[in-house]
């Protein structure tokens, strides 16, 4: 009997961000869209012979700006996985560049719930889970804040289950 | 568990710390003001003083407010941030070392800061710090989370004060003296042709030695005795015990302070000697583990904290003795030590370039210690067979190193 080799795959992680993250991430990038659009209008209305072109930037950069707040955060959701197993935590996201990273339970250091003042708004959380990698952090952002106060506390448990190999 | 508080302390302790920084610009401030008899502005440096007290205050006073800890059988939590809330949770078998220090102002109200450290590598990501604990009260948790099963306590090395003569042979004095030429030169730039006017009309009086003498001594021996009260602050008092299984380092004069390393993190312990220091037989005892800051071997990156010193500069037969002491535990230590255990690599191309070592034929055949290729002398025996990689190959830090066994913790 020949023994097949076993193939590893990547599995794209199950579960999604939640829904509001597409919300989040929208005003993230509508707080620097809004006051660049601004300063150029503003002038633009209140220099006449600079009107046009000043104007014209303005709806340039509006335009720009409108894709990253309404298309830039459905297509980073479509991306944005993460899936914990009970040896590993995996999550991927990104939009221009797509990372996946992929700690193993034995190398987690802490486990952090972090929320800022926008997430808060949102009902939101990230967990961050610190390795002992030079690479930094692994990084699962747009959580429902309960599913990822439930996540914190599973790697937290987990954590504490695992024998630490990493050195 | 009922959540933790820091010590409220840290208001008053941040106000006086910014008083006292603040205390001599303002009295500057306030002589220069006197003198141009301007003095109406002088009331506003006391409000300004005021101000910025009271900002820090206010600011240490939201830190205590929302940071708040607590210790469970599994996990150390730690909750802080004011508008980014943030909650991080440490599962308690991967703590890997305490440190505690007080700075002077800590010192006086009995406080102490309190870092604690995983194997992280970034940063702060994975640490934290508790600022400030009452000292007891931080004494207790580093006992709690590091649990000392037996309290007996074997001292493996003390500092003493005459090893402060090796201070000046660091890198230190160097650094200090080119900080004072980089100020000098600003100097020199804004006043150019008058200093140099100057120059060379003392020059005509007293002659030229006498200036070039002042120009090289008075910053190396600023330098020199700036490293020798550097050398103080971090290691007056120091202590390196072992109590059961952790080895504690206590230090430093006006800001005191104490890490703990589990031994069994403690995977070997390495000998740095820079070139000044190896030249008078001395050595540092630093520690390999995981999971303390300055690990790294270029000694003008790292930062001045020195966790990871088991024991400053010492005489090689004591810095031996420690490093033996250290590793006791770890096993497999060379007995009896050379002044070098590595045979191969024992010739770096700074012996070879500086002394000729290797071209006298002592240690035979030579290779360079990092670039791996052999010296055979060659022609010209003063010049070491690889010379265009002199510039990488020139060792801070002798390679001499024993990593002791890969134990894991189970």
């Amino acid at each position: 009997m020949t023994e097949t080799p076993s193939t590893v795959v990547l599995r794209t992680p199950t579960h999604r961000a939640d829904p509001r993250a597409v919300a989040w991430w929208g005003l993230q990038q509508a707080l620097w869209v809004v006051p660049s659009v601004a300063a150029l209008v503003v002038p633009g209305l209140l220099i006449p012979p600079a009107r046009w072109w000043l104007l014209g930037a303005a709806a340039l950069v509006a335009v720009v700006g409108l894709a990253f707040i309404v298309v830039l955060p459905r297509y980073r959701y479509r991306n944005h996985r993460w899936e914990l197993g009970s040896v590993a935590v995996h999550a991927r996201r990104g939009w221009f560049w797509v990372e996946s990273r992929i700690a193993p339970m034995s190398r987690v250091q802490t486990v952090d719930l972090t929320r800022g003042p926008l997430e808060q708004r949102f009902g939101l959380a990230t967990v961050v889970v610190t390795t002992a990698s030079s690479r930094g952090p692994v990084r699962i952002s747009g959580l429902a804040r309960e599913t990822a106060e439930e996540l914190a506390a599973t790697l937290a448990e987990l954590t504490e289950t695992t024998a630490e190999d990493a050195v | 568990m009922t959540p933790r508080r820091l010590s409220p302390l840290t208001v008053a302790g941040t106000a006086l710390s910014t008083a006292a920084a603040l205390a001599l610009p303002a009295i500057i401030a306030l002589v220069v003001l006197a003198v141009l008899r301007l003095w109406w502005p002088l009331l506003i440096v006391p409000a300004a003083v005021l101000l910025c007290v009271g900002i820090a205050a206010v600011a240490a006073w939201l830190h205590w407010r929302f940071t708040t800890f607590e210790v469970t059988a599994e996990r150390f939590v730690l909750h802080t941030g004011i508008l980014q809330r943030s909650t991080r949770t440490f599962a308690r078998n991967r703590i890997r070392a305490i440190d505690l220090s007080a700075g002077p102002v800590q010192r006086l109200l009995g406080l102490a800061a309190v870092h604690i450290g995983t194997a992280e590598q970034s940063g702060d990501d994975g640490s934290a710090v508790l600022s400030p604990l009452p000292w007891a009260e931080a004494l207790a948790l580093q006992a709690e989370l590091l649990p000392p099963s037996d309290h007996r306590s074997e001292l493996l090395g003390r500092f003493e004060p005459s090893w402060l003569r090796y201070a000046p042979l660091s890198w230190i004095p160097l650094v200090i003296a080119a900080v004072i030429y980089g100020i000098l030169g600003q100097f020199v730039e804004g006043f150019g042709p008058q200093a140099w006017e100057f120059t060379t009309e003392t020059a005509a009086a007293i002659g030229w030695w006498p200036i070039v003498a002042v120009v090289v001594g008075v910053p190396l021996f600023i330098g020199v005795i700036g490293s020798i009260l550097i050398h103080t602050e971090l290691w007056w008092n120091h202590r390196c015990e072992r109590t059961s299984g952790v080895i504690q380092i206590r230090r430093g004069l006006l800001t005191t302070r104490t890490v703990s390393l589990p031994e069994e993190r403690l995977r070997g312990v390495r000998l740095a000697e820079p070139l000044g220091i190896r030249l008078v037989g001395a050595t540092q005892v630093e520690a390999l583990a995981i999971g303390l800051k300055n690990q790294s071997t270029d000694q003008k990156s790292a930062d001045l904290s020195q966790s990871n010193v088991l024991l400053p500069y010492a005489p090689r037969s004591v810095a031996e003795t420690t490093a033996a002491g250290c590793s006791a535990s770890t096993g497999r230590w060379p007995a009896p030590m050379d002044s070098s255990p590595i045979r191969g690599p024992r010739c770096t191309v700074a012996w070879c370039a500086w002394c000729g070592w290797c071209s006298a034929g002592a240690r035979s055949p030579c290779r360079c210690a990092s670039c791996g290729g052999p010296h055979s002398g060659g022609p010209w025996p003063w010049v070491p067979s690889c010379w265009p990689v002199w510039g990488s190959c020139w060792p801070t830090t002798r390679p001499v190193r024993w990593v002791t066994g890969s134990r894991r913790r189970t």
